[in-house]
C-alpha cells in the first residue's frame, strides 16, 4: 500500500478519535462568546435530569466513576447521537416490529380479541343482553384505530343483525376528520361500579418486548413502564405480609390521628398503573399469584381501619367503556382518568359529581409520552397517542398557579370555586391530572411533590390545611408510609 | 475503564496514541533512551488505566510486580525449587483470597466470610507475573533489572483486562527493542476497529438475546428458545472474547508489539482437542508450558497422560470462576479430550466423519457454554433437559428476537470462521488485492463510527420524572 494510502486511512482513524472533541471545544468556544448558540446543536433528549456534575468529588468514594459520569453527559455531539441512533434503532426495527405485531396478533387489534374473549366467557342470564349489545357497538364501529376506545351510540348498540368479527383495516383519515369525528360522537353511559373482567389468558401470547431497561411494549404498540416494582406488582410478587401490613396500617393511622387531633380531614388515594386497568395490552406473563400487593393492602386498610384509603379500581374499570383513561405511550392516566381519579376522592369528601360519560370527554390533539423517551424511542414511531378534555360545566374555574418553592415542587392553585377549604395534596405527578378537576371544586389547593413534604412551604401548607391527601401511584404504595411520616412530623413542628 | 467506553475511544486512546508519537519524534541519538522515555510514559498510562477502575486494585497489582521483580531477581541468582514455590504461592495468594476463598469457605462451611470484590484482571496478570519467574527460573530468560520495564509487561494496558496473557519469553525483546511502523500501525488500527465492532455490534446485541432467555425459568423453556438461548451465548462469548482480544492485538501493534494470536476461528474445528487448540490459545499454551509439560505431559504413558489432562482442565475451569459449573465445564472437557485422545479422535478423522465431526464438536461446545453460563448445576442440567426434549413449539421465537439480534445472529455465524478458512483453503496466506485492502479499511473505519454512535447513545441515563 501506498504511503499516502496508508496514512490518509490512519489520518482517518484519527480524525474519528480526536476531531468531535476539537470541534465540540471550538464550538463551546463560540457559544461562550456569543458567536453562536450551541443550545441548537445540544438540544434536549428528553433524560429528565441534570447532568452529572463534579460537586463534592473529593468527597466521593469513587472518584473515577464520578469522572465517567461527567464526562458521558458532556459528550461531544452527545444529543445529535443519541437522535441519530434512536432514528437509526426505529428504521431498522420498524418492518421487523410490524412483521411480529402482525404474527401474534393476526392483524387484530386488541379491542377484536377482547371482544371474543369476553363473549367466550360464562355470563349470567341477566348479563346476557349487555354483553351483546357491547359485541355489537363493537363490532359496528366506522373507527377502530390502534389504541383508540371509541365511544358509541346505544342506537347502535340496538341493530339487529350481528357483524361477523372482521379483520379491521385502519383507514389514514386526516386529524382533523378524526377529532370532528369524535367530539360529535355521542356518549356511552357508564353504569358506575359494574364492568367486565378482561380474561387475558383467553388473549393469544404476545412477547414481552423492553426498551433501555424500564419501557415494556405490548399489544398495539402500547408502552408501559417496566421497571421491577411494576411488574413486581403486575405479576403478583412482593406480596406484603402480616407483619408488614399491620406496621403500615399503625403509620397511616397514626398520621389520621395526627390529622383529627389538628381537625383536618384526611385520605389516601393509590392511583392504579396503567397495566391493572389495561391489562389487554400489557404482554404475556407468568403470575406469580392471584394476589396483587396494592389490592392486598387496600383490603387490609379498609378492613382492619378506619382511613378513608381510595384505590379506584372499579371506578376506572367501570369508565374504560366511556373512553380511553390511559396515555398508550405515557405512564399516566389522562384528563378523563384524572377525572375518574378526582371524582373518586372527592366523593370520599362527600362531593358529588357527574359521571365521565356525562361530562362528555372529548378526544384532543394527539401527545406523545414520557415512556418513548424512557425508552430510547423515536417519537415518530409512537406519536398517535390520545388525550381527553372534559367540558362539562361548572368545571374549569379560572385558577392562578404560584410555585412556593424555587424548584417550584410547592404549588398553590386559586380558583373562583366555591368550596372555601384549603387542600393539601401530597404526591406524585398523577395529581397533575386531577388539580384542574379539585380546582373547580376547592378555591385553593397546595400541591406539595412527595420528596418536599420537609420543605417550609410544605409545613405552612400542610399546618393552614382543612384537608389532606396523600397521593400515590400503586407502584410506590408501600413507601406511602414515609410521605405520612413527613406529614406528621410537619403537623406536630413547632412554628 | 474498558476499550468500549467513550472515555477510552475519545480521551485515553487518542492522548496516548499522540504523546506516545511525540516522545517517538524528539531528535535523539540514543535510540534506546527515546524507547525507555516511551516506556515509561506507557507504563504510567497503563497505571491510569488500570487505577481507573478502582485505585485499590492498582496496590495489588503493583504488589504483584514488585514480588516478581524481586522474584526474578532472586531466582536469576539461586535457582532454587523452595524459593520458585514460595514466591508463586505468594503470587498466587491474591487470586486465591480474591477469587476462590469465597467457594473455599462456602465448602468448609465458614461462615461470616467476607465476600471479596474480584480485581478486574487479576487472573490475566497473575498468570503473567507466574510466566515471569517461572522462565528466569528456568533459564529460558534473565531476569529484568529494570522495575519500569517488568512493570509495563505485566501492566501494559492493551491486554491487561482481559488477555492475551503474554510470556515474558515472548516479550521481553520486544520491551527493549521494538520498532514502530505506519504498516503495523495501520495493521492495528484495523484490528482494533474489527474487535470494537464484535465486542459492541455483535456480542452486546446478543447478549440482550441472551439474557432475556437466561433470565427465564429454565424449567418452563420452550425447545426452540432453549436452543436460541444457548446459540446467541455461544455467539456473545467468542465474539465478546475475541473481539477484546483483536482489540488488544490492535492497541499493541498500535504501539509497536507484536502479541501472539489468541482466537484461530475455534467454531470451525473437527474434534473438541482441536478446538482447544483454536480457543483462547493463550490460556491454553500457559497451562501446556506450566502446568501439563511439568506434569509429565505424554511422557510417562497412556494413564498418566490422561491423568494430567483432567488436571490441567480442572483447573482451566476454575480459572475462568471459582464456582461448581466451572468445575464441571472443565471436568467435561477433560473427558472428552481423553476419550478423544484414547480412540475417538481417530474416527473423528475418518473422511465419513467430516460433516458429523464438525457437528459434534458444534454440540459439544454449545452444551460446554450452556453449563459455564448457569448460574448453578442445578440450572445447567434443567437447561439442558430442555434443549433435549420436546417441548412447546417455535411460536416465542420471532418475539424474543429483534431486527439487529437476527442481524448479528447472521453476520455472526458468517464471520465465525467458515468463510475465511474456506478462503485460506483455496488461496493461502496470500495477501488481498491492494483495492480490497483499502476497502478493508474502510470497512473497519465505518464499523469504529457505527460502534461510537452505539456506545455514545448508550450513556442515555434517562428517569421517568423531572420534576416528580
Amino acid at each position: 500500500m501506498g504511503k499516502g494510502c496508508r496514512n490518509a486511512l490512519i489520518a482517518m482513524f484519527m480524525s474519528i478519535l480526536i476531531l468531535p472533541s476539537v470541534i465540540w471545544g471550538a464550538l463551546n468556544v463560540l457559544d461562550a462568546t456569543g458567536v453562536l448558540s450551541i443550545s441548537d446543536i445540544d438540544v434536549d433528549t428528553g433524560e429528565k435530569r441534570d447532568k452529572a456534575e463534579l460537586d463534592g468529588i473529593e468527597e466521593k468514594s469513587d472518584t473515577t466513576e464520578v469522572l465517567t459520569e461527567y464526562y458521558n453527559d458532556r459528550l461531544p455531539f452527545r444529543s445529535q447521537i443519541i437522535l441519530l441512533n434512536r432514528k437509526i434503532n426505529s428504521r431498522i426495527e420498524r418492518s421487523y416490529k410490524a412483521y411480529v405485531d402482525n404474527i401474534y396478533s393476526g392483524g387484530r387489534t386488541v379491542e377484536d380479541m377482547v371482544v371474543q374473549a369476553t363473549v367466550t366467557a360464562p355470563l349470567k342470564d341477566d348479563d346476557a343482553t349487555k354483553t351483546e349489545a357491547v359485541t355489537q357497538v363493537q363490532d359496528s364501529s366506522d373507527i377502530k384505530e390502534t389504541g383508540k376506545n371509541v365511544a358509541l351510540t346505544e342506537e347502535e348498540a340496538d341493530t339487529e343483525e350481528t357483524e361477523e368479527t372482521e379483520e379491521t383495516t385502519t383507514e389514514t383519515e386526516s386529524l382533523e376528520e378524526q377529532i370532528s369525528e369524535l367530539e360529535s360522537v355521542p356518549e356511552t353511559t357508564e353504569e358506575e361500579n359494574v364492568y367486565e373482567e378482561v380474561d387475558i389468558n383467553a388473549l393469544p401470547y404476545f412477547p414481552m418486548r423492553i426498551y433501555n431497561d424500564q419501557v415494556i411494549e405490548g399489544r398495539d404498540g402500547w408502552l408501559f413502564y417496566g421497571i421491577k416494582t411494576n411488574r413486581d406488582n403486575y405479576e403478583g410478587r412482593a406480596i406484603p405480609g402480616q407483619q408488614q401490613l399491620e406496621e403500615y396500617a399503625k403509620i397511616m393511622l397514626a398520621t389520621k390521628s395526627a390529622c383529627d387531633d389538628t381537625g383536618k380531614e384526611f385520605r389516601v388515594l393509590i392511583c392504579p398503573d396503567k397495566e391493572t386497568i389495561y391489562p389487554e395490552y400489557y404482554p404475556t406473563v407468568e403470575f406469580a399469584s392471584e394476589l396483587r400487593r396494592p389490592q392486598v393492602v387496600y383490603e387490609y386498610m379498609r378492613s382492619a381501619t378506619d382511613v378513608d384509603y381510595i384505590y379506584p379500581l372499579t371506578e376506572l374499570k367501570s369508565a374504560k367503556k366511556v373512553c380511553r383513561l390511559y396515555y398508550a405511550y405515557d405512564s399516566h392516566w389522562n384528563g378523563a382518568g384524572g377525572y375518574v381519579g378526582s371524582k373518586s376522592l372527592l366523593e370520599s369528601l362527600g362531593i358529588q359529581m357527574k359521571t365521565l360519560s356525562e361530562c362528555k370527554p372529548a378526544e384532543f390533539v394527539p401527545v406523545s409520552g414520557d415512556l418513548v423517551l424512557l425508552g430510547n424511542l423515536d417519537i415518530a414511531d409512537y406519536g398517535n397517542d390520545v388525550d381527553y378534555y372534559i367540558d362539562s360545566d361548572p368545571y374549569h374555574s379560572i385558577m392562578t398557579v404560584s410555585e412556593l418553592t424555587e424548584d417550584g415542587k410547592v404549588e398553590e392553585y386559586v380558583s373562583s370555586a366555591d368550596d372555601h377549604r384549603k387542600l393539601v395534596i401530597i404526591g406524585d405527578s398523577y395529581s397533575e391530572q386531577m388539580m384542574k378537576y379539585l380546582t373547580d371544586v376547592f378555591t385553593k389547593v397546595f400541591f406539595v411533590h412527595k420528596l418536599s413534604v420537609d420543605t417550609e412551604a410544605a409545613r405552612e401548607a400542610i399546618k393552614n390545611a382543612d384537608i389532606i391527601v396523600i397521593e400515590s401511584v400503586e407502584r410506590n404504595v408501600m413507601t406511602v408510609t414515609e410521605t405520612a411520616g413527613s406529614v406528621m412530623r410537619q403537623l406536630q413542628a413547632e412554628e | 475503564m474498558i476499550f468500549s467506553s467513550m472515555i477510552f475511544l475519545w480521551v485515553f486512546l487518542p492522548s496516548v496514541i499522540v504523546i506516545n508519537y511525540i516522545l517517538g519524534s524528539i531528535k535523539t541519538s540514543d535510540r534506546s533512551k527515546a524507547l525507555k522515555r516511551k516506556n515509561i510514559f506507557l507504563l504510567c498510562a497503563s497505571l491510569v488505566f488500570y487505577a481507573w477502575g478502582g485505585i485499590d486494585y492498582l496496590y495489588l497489582m503493583l504488589g504483584v510486580i514488585i514480588i516478581s521483580y524481586l522474584g526474578g531477581i532472586v531466582l536469576d541468582a539461586k535457582k532454587s525449587r523452595v524459593l520458585l514455590t514460595f514466591i508463586v504461592l505468594i503470587l498466587l495468594s491474591g487470586l486465591i483470597v480474591f477469587k476462590y476463598s469465597a467457594m473455599l469457605a462456602g465448602m468448609l462451611h465458614a461462615k461470616d466470610w467476607p465476600e471479596f470484590v474480584l480485581p478486574i484482571g487479576i487472573s490475566f496478570y497473575t498468570f503473567q507475573a507466574l510466566s515471569y519467574v517461572i522462565d528466569v527460573y528456568r533459564g529460558k530468560v534473565r531476569a529484568m533489572t529494570d522495575l519500569p520495564d517488568l512493570a509495563l509487561y505485566i501492566s501494559f494496558f492493551p491486554q491487561l483486562i482481559a488477555g492475551p496473557i503474554v510470556r515474558y519469553a515472548d516479550i521481553n525483546g520486544q520491551i527493549n527493542a521494538r520498532s514502530e511502523s505506519a504498516e503495523l500501525f495501520l495493521s492495528g488500527q484495523k484490528r482494533f476497529c474489527f474487535g470494537l465492532a464484535k465486542k459492541v455490534l455483535i456480542a452486546n446485541t446478543l447478549a440482550e438475546v441472551a439474557d432475556k432467555i437466561w433470565d427465564m425459568k429454565p424449567d418452563g423453556l420452550d425447545t426452540a428458545v432453549a436452543w436460541l438461548g444457548a446459540i446467541a451465548y455461544t455467539l456473545q462469548i467468542y465474539y465478546d472474547f475475541s473481539g477484546y482480544s483483536d482489540m488488544a492485538i490492535g492497541l499493541g501493534r498500535m504501539f509497536g508489539f507484536e502479541f501472539k494470536e489468541n482466537f484461530n476461528y475455534p467454531y470451525t474445528s473437527s474434534s473438541v482437542t482441536e478446538f482447544w487448540r483454536r480457543w483462547h490459545m493463550s490460556l491454553s499454551g500457559w497451562f501446556r508450558e506450566y502446568v501439563y509439560i511439568p506434569l509429565g505431559g505424554n511422557r510417562h504413558g497412556t494413564v498418566r497422560t490422561c491423568l494430567n489432562l483432567m488436571v490441567v482442565f480442572m483447573i482451566t475451569g476454575i480459572w475462568h470462576g471459582a464456582g461448581y459449573t466451572f468445575l464441571f465445564w472443565g471436568f467435561m472437557y477433560g473427558v472428552i479430550l481423553v476419550v478423544e485422545r484414547l480412540f475417538f479422535g481417530k474416527v473423528l478423522k475418518l473422511k465419513a466423519m467430516k460433516i458429523p465431526a464438525y457437528l459434534y464438536t458444534g454440540l459439544v461446545v454449545i452444551v460446554g457454554w450452556v453449563i459455564f453460563r448457569a448460574p448453578d448445576i442445578e440450572a445447567a442440567l434443567a437447561y439442558l433437559s430442555r434443549m433435549f426434549t420436546i417441548n412447546g413449539d417455535m411460536v416465542k421465537i420471532p418475539g424474543l428476537l429483534s431486527m439487529k439480534s437476527i442481524l448479528a445472529l447472521i453476520f455472526g455465524i458468517i464471520c465465525m470462521g467458515p468463510v475465511s478458512r474456506l478462503y485460506k483453503d483455496r488461496y493461502g496466506d496470500r495477501e488481498l488485492r491492494l483495492p480490497y485492502r483499502v476497502l478493508s479499511h474502510a470497512l473497519g473505519l465505518s464499523l469504529l463510527i457505527i460502534s461510537i454512535v452505539s456506545l455514545a447513545a448508550g450513556t442515555y441515563n434517562p428517569f421517568i420524572y423531572f420534576r416528580f
